[in-house]
């Protein structure tokens, strides 16, 4: 019954999910500098800072009680306060989320249509050359460093053929997320084409394939049925990268000044200010985890082979 | 055709690493000395790679950065893979409690996206060669302990493991000597794998600014300091960017040829 899966897998994460809130708690601990000489500045007498330590009472009580507060607020959907805009990092973080799951929506259709595609050709063309070629260009996709082959696009389509702007969001026009896109979806797009080839080829050799085809069935049908099954595997990957790509894409964001979650982070990270990037991190994680569970359930679901436990 | 593409990419690792040992030899200019005589040139004979804003050479400061990028790469795989390895032991070998701690640590690392971990590690800690070193060793070792975890679990109760156990060996023998060697093509495919991933890592911390600080170059910090020049000096960021390619792709090429070359030896001999 995949509901009880449902819930189980959801019990299990629990032992994950209160590691990673009190990683993200001791890592703000951690954190050089004092919050309150962010939030009142550097000038101020002793009795002034002492003074609104009593005020604010969390110096008072001991680290458990503090890791208490913070998983209360992180239930109540407090992440805490900006250092230097003093807005809730909360509110911040949700007025990002749409343009980063904007850009990712898109990065991952780009990949998948790219992705599929070229595994397609890998998996049902018998030439050794087009198997090579794929090979490199799957393999290149995911050696180049996504902030190099996003520059590299700047330079071509917006320095030498200038069809296309190179950084910004505009009012969302299309032509703003084209190079973004593409940049974040290229690696997806190649371990997409590498997972359909294998997979396709896999089902391809299985007996009922070849039955299939015995019985005179054309070789579309014959595609349709097995690209069903070979599919399972392929949709557990797509969900697995738009979940990375949903944390913000810390370095296409920061390239193409795309003004999401990732970009955020990454200026929080120059000025220091660390509610932001503890929230930014462990949102991130928060919606990484989410996806998981739900790729799991998924995969039992979409394939009645994998016994539920 | 794919044995051509493994051990080109073994002689371009070689070359690389190469260079980078021998770098503070080799290097045609002083990597961190400006010459103000030569800002922003162009490629030349003189310049191999061009200069940078400040007159620096580019193909010595990509030798010299080379030493930072490919030391953490190796050092830090190397450090994770000993963590992996006993903590992979442990769980994967006694089971019980201890497998559910380790269990859960690992867990815990590998629920963290990896960039975002490293940005959160790398931002609480001074900017340097150490920070980078910590943050890399801790966001790469769950995957070595779940690898080494799963392959004791396989293991552990083959008919070659209980006879030595039957002898009288200890745990740590049987793994060193039974489990261990039997898990060396994965593991060398993983660590090659790996080292690419670390090297990746540091590139985008140092492009970020949460690396090695300037003046001293990395390949990341040199990608995005030519951002910068990027209409004037295209030739800042491309080098670089192409070294960084190459390196892991080269690894990646490695690490997969060998997983290949090591499957077709065990079809050989079974």
């Amino acid at each position: 019954m995949p509901l009880k899966y449902f819930f189980k897998k959801i019990i299990e994460s629990f032992p994950t999910l209160t590691g990673v809130i009190i990683i993200t708690f001791i890592l703000l601990k951690l954190a050089p500098g004092n919050p309150l000489y962010s939030i009142i500045g550097e000038r101020v007498t002793a009795e002034r800072v002492s003074e609104l330590k009593s005020k604010m009472d969390i110096y008072d009580v001991s680290l458990l009680r503090q890791l208490k507060m913070y998983l209360f607020n992180i239930l109540k959907g407090d992440l805490g306060y900006s250092y230097i805009t003093k807005q809730p990092v909360f509110t911040s973080l949700m007025e990002k989320l749409p343009n980063t799951i904007k850009l990712a929506s898109l990065s991952i259709f780009l990949a998948v249509i790219c992705g599929i595609g070229l595994g397609l050709i890998g998996a049902l063309t018998r030439s050794v050359l087009v198997d090579k070629i794929i090979l490199l260009i799957t393999t290149f996709g995911i050696s180049t460093p996504v902030f190099w082959f996003g520059l590299l696009l700047i330079y071509l389509f917006a320095r030498c053929l200038r069809i296309l702007p190179a950084s910004g969001m505009s009012e969302g026009e299309l032509a703003y997320i084209i190079l973004p896109a593409l940049t974040l979806g290229s690696r997806s797009a190649a371990y997409i084409a590498r997972m359909t080839k294998a997979s396709l080829q896999d089902v391809l050799a299985e007996p009922y394939v070849l039955s299939a085809k015995a019985r005179g069935l054309s070789p579309f049908s014959v595609l349709r049925h097995s690209l069903k099954n070979a599919m399972i595997p392929i949709i557990t990957l797509i969900g697995l990268d738009f979940g990375s790509y949903l944390n913000g894409s810390v370095l296409t964001e920061t390239i193409f000044g795309w003004n999401g979650v990732g970009r955020y982070v990454v200026m929080a990270i120059s000025q220091r200010d660390y509610p932001v990037i503890m929230g930014g991190v462990l949102m991130g994680t928060l919606i990484f985890i989410a996806v998981n569970i739900l790729m799991d359930i998924f995969y039992v679901v979409a394939d009645p082979r994998i016994e539920l436990k | 055709m794919k044995k051509f593409f493994y051990w080109s990419a073994l002689g371009l690792l070689t070359v690389i690493l190469g260079v980078c040992v021998l770098s503070s030899w080799i290097t045609p200019y002083d990597p961190l000395l400006p010459d103000l005589d030569a800002l922003k040139q162009a490629p030349s004979l003189s310049h191999l790679m061009g200069t940078d804003d400040r007159g620096r050479d580019v193909l010595s400061r990509i030798i010299a950065g080379g030493r930072f990028s490919i030391s953490l790469g190796i050092f830090t795989t190397v450090f994770a893979l000993l963590i992996g390895i006993i903590f992979g032991f442990i769980s994967g070998y006694y089971c019980g409690w201890m497998d559910s701690l380790a269990g859960v640590a690992i867990n815990i690392t590998l629920a963290f996206p990896s960039l975002l971990l490293a940005i959160a590690l790398s931002s609480v800690m001074e900017p340097g060669y150490k920070s980078i070193f910590v943050t890399l060793v801790v966001i790469g070792w769950a995957g070595f302990a779940k690898l080494i975890r799963g392959e004791t679990l396989k293991l552990k109760n083959s008919p070659h493991v209980q006879a030595a156990r039957v002898l009288g060996a200890s745990d740590l023998y049987i793994f060193l000597k039974h489990i261990l060697p039997l898990s060396a093509g994965i593991i060398i495919t993983a660590v090659t794998l790996r080292v690419g991933v670390s090297i990746l890592m540091e590139s985008s911390l140092s492009f970020l600014g949460l690396g090695i600080q300037p003046p001293m170059p990395t390949w990341g910090g040199m990608v995005s300091q030519g951002r910068d020049f990027f209409r004037s000096a295209p030739w800042m960021t491309m080098f670089p960017g192409i070294i960084i390619t190459l390196t892991i792709l080269s690894l990646n090429i490695a690490g997969e040829g060998y997983k290949e070359l090591s499957a077709h030896n065990v079809k050989k001999y079974k």
